[in-house]
């Protein structure tokens, strides 16, 4: 028997081995009889080992990942900050483009709205703010001089005026240098009054003294040129009262605290304005635009 | 010794592949390596030994099939063993190419077998398409990549006996 055995053992392997797995496939293929023993320790086998192959898989993987593909990520790095830094510059220019082209149109709009002024455009190339002036200095875009005394405005109202001119410079006292001087009045009230500099260079603020006779006045009253002091024309603003139930009596007069319209730190684009009859720039009259 | 030290080999290939092939995102296009060492064992074994281990090699691929039929693979594994030796002994096959037409061949009725089964066992069985479907990139992966692991199972025969197997890929 042995001896047959061993003489046909693969014929015998064969019939067995091809019929053990049919007999396997039909037990385990019945639905709802649960795991059968060899299934059990087949699975348990083979998932630990799986288990184990993907935890040294995962190991390894992550080694690749957090080493060997960081290879080049310092110079992407560089790459992508360059790349960032030139974006937001290009950013920073375009916004700063969009500010210069909303206050041109605003400057564009106020020469439509004063066509009794002569305007000259100046741009701000320097300021000086030390402790005891305020001082702006103002490329105008004209040939020839300015003449002292000229008013400098914004759209937004008034900035100061020109206390020397040389060449295409000018320099420009502001308004809240603590010589400047400016004639007003509370627009549709008709109180007159004179702006005053504080110059305090802690703070963009102008004093605005009245009559005593004068009702008082209210947080938000606009205070406007008069052009009573023959220097700056009529109806530029000047700034509005602030905090007036803080006004003081000063001698004769009622001060008022008043925010100028127009902030000097933050100004870049001026108007050189005169009356329209009043002449323009040494030897030069400028485009009548009445 | 050599038929265990190849189990092994398989056992640890299925075991690595699957952790793998998810870490690529290969997805489907998994290597059939049980068939591949069955159609080396066809050609580089006797006859008795090279069955046995076969159908062991089919026990290894039906324990990591989650949600397989016990023996599915096993009955499979045998009836390709046949087939390979079969052809095994007819082809003289002296390049990865032949193999691969070989195991495409192969991979093809093992399909055909696994359906087969499955309708005859399986009574769940019921996505007949989604298998078929399924199987191609199985298939085309395992015949592109047969080469590299037969090629592994010979190095690996190399080491335990010394010797080169066979002259030719397939004998």
């Amino acid at each position: 028997m042995l001896d047959w055995l061993v003489r046909h053992r693969f014929g015998v392997a064969l019939v067995v081995l091809l019929t053990v797995p049919l007999l396997l496939m039909y037990v385990n293929g019945r639905r709802g009889e649960g795991a059968t023993f060899a299934e059990r320790l087949t699975v348990r086998l083979a998932g630990a080992s799986q288990a184990l192959a993907n935890a040294v898989v995962d190991f390894g993987g992550g080694l690749f990942r957090d080493y060997v593909l960081l290879v080049g990520v310092r110079e992407e790095n560089e790459r992508l900050v360059r790349e960032n830094e030139r974006l937001l510059g290009e950013a920073v220019q375009a916004k700063r483009l969009a500010v210069e082209v909303q206050t041109l149109r605003e400057a564009l709009g106020f020469r439509e709205r004063r066509k009794d002024l002569r305007l000259w455009p100046g741009r701000v190339v320097g300021r000086e703010l030390t402790p005891y002036y305020r001082v702006a200095r103002v490329s105008i875009e004209v040939e020839g001089e300015a003449r002292s005394g000229m008013a400098v405005v914004t759209h937004a109202g008034l900035v100061g005026r020109v206390v020397r001119g040389v060449g295409s410079y000018a320099d420009v006292m502001l308004l809240t240098d603590g010589r400047s001087r400016v004639a007003g009045e509370v627009l549709g009230r008709g109180v007159l009054g004179m702006a005053v500099g504080t110059g305090r260079t802690d703070e963009v603020r102008v004093r605005f003294q009245v009559s005593m006779s004068e009702t008082p006045l209210e947080d938000g009253a606009v205070v406007v040129t008069s052009g009573h002091d023959r220097v700056f024309p009529r109806g530029i603003e000047i700034g509005y009262v602030t905090n007036a139930a803080n006004r003081r009596q000063v001698g004769p007069f009622v001060e008022y605290d008043l925010a100028p319209a127009v902030n000097p730190a933050a100004v870049e684009f001026v108007f050189l304005a005169e009356s329209g009859a009043v002449g323009g720039f040494d030897g030069r009259e400028p485009v009548d635009r009445r | 010794m050599r038929y265990l030290i190849l189990t092994l080999l398989v056992f640890i290939l299925f075991a690595v592949q699957a952790p793998i092939v998810k870490a690529l995102g290969w997805g489907a296009a998994s290597v059939d390596v049980a068939l591949l060492a069955v159609l080396y064992l066809a050609a580089t074994s006797p006859a008795f030994g090279g069955f046995v281990t076969s159908v062991v090699l089919g026990l290894v691929a039906d324990s990591f099939t989650p949600g397989g039929i016990l023996g599915m693979h096993m009955e499979v594994a045998g009836v390709v063993f046949l087939v390979g030796r079969g052809l095994a002994e007819r082809l003289q096959v002296l390049s990865p190419v032949p193999a691969m037409v070989i195991v495409l061949v192969c991979m093809v009725t093992k399909t055909l077998l696994v359906f087969l089964l499955s309708v005859v066992f399986d009574r769940d069985f019921t996505q007949y398409a989604a298998m078929f479907v399924n199987a191609v990139p199985h298939a085309l992966t395992t015949t592109i990549l047969s080469p590299v692991f037969i090629a592994l199972f010979q190095w690996t025969d190399r080491r335990v006996r010394g010797r080169r197997p066979a002259g030719t890929l397939l004998r």
